[in-house]
């Protein structure tokens, strides 16, 4: 057994884990999943950073006038970051048309998300801030269905809820429709052991206060949310989910913009792992899970990426001088002998997680639709398990090397 | 909510046990195949006592040359196919190392062989070749590992071309056996592969299908 054969029974292992993880606390829960507790009528605040929203800003306002929850106790903030477009213009439209929409110019862009939603979350009134991406709806029910979790405990800071794509016109959002659905669930999963690791920025609803002592998000960051949400784990806050709580945001429609936003993402991550990597053991479950999760799975991908990049390398190299040897030779190419493999144990453990992954998949899929029935593609279901999940490595390696590089753009 | 660590440990318990019926599932494929294989390798050994009898038969009782020859070409293509079947196994083999031990019975077979063709052709003034393939046995050396595929490659058209005329013998050079090593000294064998033809011609790199060719059927009119 080499290297490769071990690094490869480690990654069994732990997909194995997560698999296993998930389903038993599914199983252990399932009647409560979609469950929610009561929410108390309390005044919240919207924030919403915006920066060249025109085309969706005037859609999520509207939208937020018909949320089931009294239009008095709501406060819409919006901050603009010197956008270039004409988003000043439709929103001062809707302050004329609403009372409850206040606008929060800034003078200079800053480039990311953080500073405009901390320029908001100051501003805001009410004990409780929901972060609203310009281009993301919440359901009409949401906001009651996360509330009652802050309500219920004091020390619950951040509650997220599911939140789903809005369009599937191209291929790329299509998968990311499938991968949403997947996510919300996982984090649901996630809840049920204490674990949301994130209260993605795009729908979240946070105790002000709570945000505030823990110093607001940080500019520096690229995924200032999980920042936000690990940084008030190691003070003793809790997270939250509430899955029946639906925000439909739009997905990047080109492959090239989805790949900057992974990119994104994935810088994102590495930052806070790094940043928190003490806490490692400490803390609750961010240092017993959360850390050593994100620790593992970062580790496993480098190292799978690498190995993977070596066997490439190694086969290519070995196909290209047995064709110019043979070539010379004038021997045969290829033999019936090439083409008889004996199966290995790794074989064995790599198709049952293969199987496993198939039907953890399907299971998921089959369970949000419950949450909101659509009709699936299958031939999509395989390519976002065929080509989309093997696009990451690829995504790994450019995040890792922006890093190496010291490219931290927004 | 369900206790955490209750189904951290539920999935952590499934995951070992499962992980562990896996391996113990491994190990007795393995074995089975390393059964197998050794079944047919007894079956091959009784072949080769078989041969080594019709060599004296042929002396004392007279019998046809041809009979004598078909019979090693048989056998030579049965243990053939039984390697390739060993080595298909052994690629595939993560658990155990015990493969390497028949490798070495094999060869110890495949040099028997040798030994006894040449008697026959010398006995019986046959006008087969004996085309013997000396290799390194799991290299991990690329350049070496594609030119023993070309090779072998190479030789097995040759021998799907003149089934007849030619005997192959495919033999692991460092597997450190003795009577492999006294071969090599003898024919000043210092880096694999190389192909010994009839015991008088050995080709250290790699010939082409033609030059193959001249070479094994001019040996012939030596």
């Amino acid at each position: 057994m080499d290297l490769i054969d071990i690094v490869f029974l480690i990654y069994t292992f732990a997909g194995l884990y997560m698999l296993s993880l998930f389903f038993f606390v599914y199983i252990l829960n399932r009647k409560k999943i979609f469950e929610h507790p009561k929410c108390k009528l309390e005044p919240v605040s919207i924030v919403i950073p915006c920066y060249n929203e025109a085309e969706h800003i005037g859609k999520t306002l509207e939208c937020l006038q018909k949320l089931d929850y009294p239009q008095s106790l709501i406060e819409i903030i919006i901050v603009d970051d010197c956008s270039k477009d004409n988003s000043i213009e439709i929103i001062k439209k809707y302050i004329a048309k609403f009372k409850n929409i206040m606008l929060i110019t800034s003078k200079k862009n800053s480039g990311g998300a953080a500073i405009p939603t901390n320029i908001g979350i100051k501003s805001a009134k009410s004990k409780y801030a929901i972060t609203l991406d310009a281009e993301t709806y919440p359901d009409p029910g949401s906001i009651k269905k996360m509330l009652g979790l802050l309500q219920e405990d004091e020390k619950v800071a951040a509650v997220t809820g599911s939140i789903l794509t809005r369009h599937q016109n191209s291929w790329i959002q299509k998968m990311q429709a499938i991968e949403y659905d997947i996510t919300s669930l996982f984090r649901k999963i996630l809840d049920l052991v204490d674990s949301v690791y994130v209260t993605p920025g795009a729908f979240a609803m946070y105790r002000k206060e709570a945000v505030i002592k823990a110093g607001l998000f940080d500019p520096s960051n690229l995924t200032q949310d999980i920042e936000m949400v690990w940084r008030l784990l190691s003070k003793g806050y809790k997270a939250r989910m509430s899955l029946a709580a639906k925000a439909h945001t739009e997905t990047p429609y080109k492959f090239k913009d989805w790949w900057n936003q992974r990119n994104r993402w994935n810088i994102g991550g590495t930052q806070t792992l790094l940043k928190y990597k003490s806490l490692i053991f400490k803390k609750g479950m961010l240092g017993n899970f959360i850390i050593p999760y994100f620790a593992i799975s970062l580790i496993l991908s480098i190292l799978g990426i690498f190995l993977f990049i070596f066997m490439i390398i190694k086969n290519i190299s070995i196909y290209y001088l047995v064709t110019k040897y043979s070539l010379f030779a004038s021997a045969s190419l290829l033999t019936l002998r090439d083409l008889a493999v004996a199966p290995s144990i790794m074989s064995y453990f790599g198709i049952a997680l293969f199987i496993l992954g198939l039907w953890m998949t399907f299971f998921s899929l089959g369970i949000m639709r419950y949450l909101e029935p659509k009709k699936r593609n299958v031939l999509n279901i395989i390519m976002f398990l065929f080509i989309y999940s093997f696009i990451y490595p690829l995504i790994m390696i450019d995040s890792k090397s922006k890093m190496i590089r010291g490219i931290y753009k927004w | 909510m369900v206790n955490t660590k209750h189904a951290f440990w539920m999935a952590f318990f499934f995951t070992l046990a499962v992980f562990l019926i896996g391996l113990l599932v491994g190990i007795f494929v393995e074995n089975a195949r390393a059964d197998n294989i050794q079944n047919v390798l007894l079956d091959s050994e009784i072949n080769l006592l078989d041969e080594q009898l019709k060599e004296n038969a042929i002396q004392e009782f007279n019998i046809s040359c041809n009979l004598a020859k078909n019979s090693t070409f048989n056998f030579a293509d049965k243990i053939y196919e039984e390697a390739l079947r060993l080595e298909k196994y052994d690629s595939a083999s993560k658990m155990k190392d015990t493969l390497t031990i028949f490798h070495k019975r094999y060869d110890l077979l495949r040099i028997l062989l040798w030994t006894n063709s040449m008697k026959i052709r010398s006995k019986c003034h046959s006008d087969f070749h004996t085309i013997v393939y000396l290799y390194d046995y799991d290299t991990r050396d690329i350049s070496k590992k594609a030119e023993q595929i070309a090779m072998s490659n190479l030789l097995l058209d040759f021998k799907y071309k003149y089934p007849q005329e030619t005997l192959l013998i495919p033999i692991a050079a460092n597997l450190n056996i003795e009577s492999i090593n006294l071969i090599k000294e003898e024919y000043n064998v210092t880096n694999s592969p190389v192909i010994i033809i009839d015991e008088s011609m050995v080709i250290r790199s790699l010939p082409t299908f033609n030059g193959l060719e001249n070479i094994v059927f001019q040996s012939n009119n030596k």
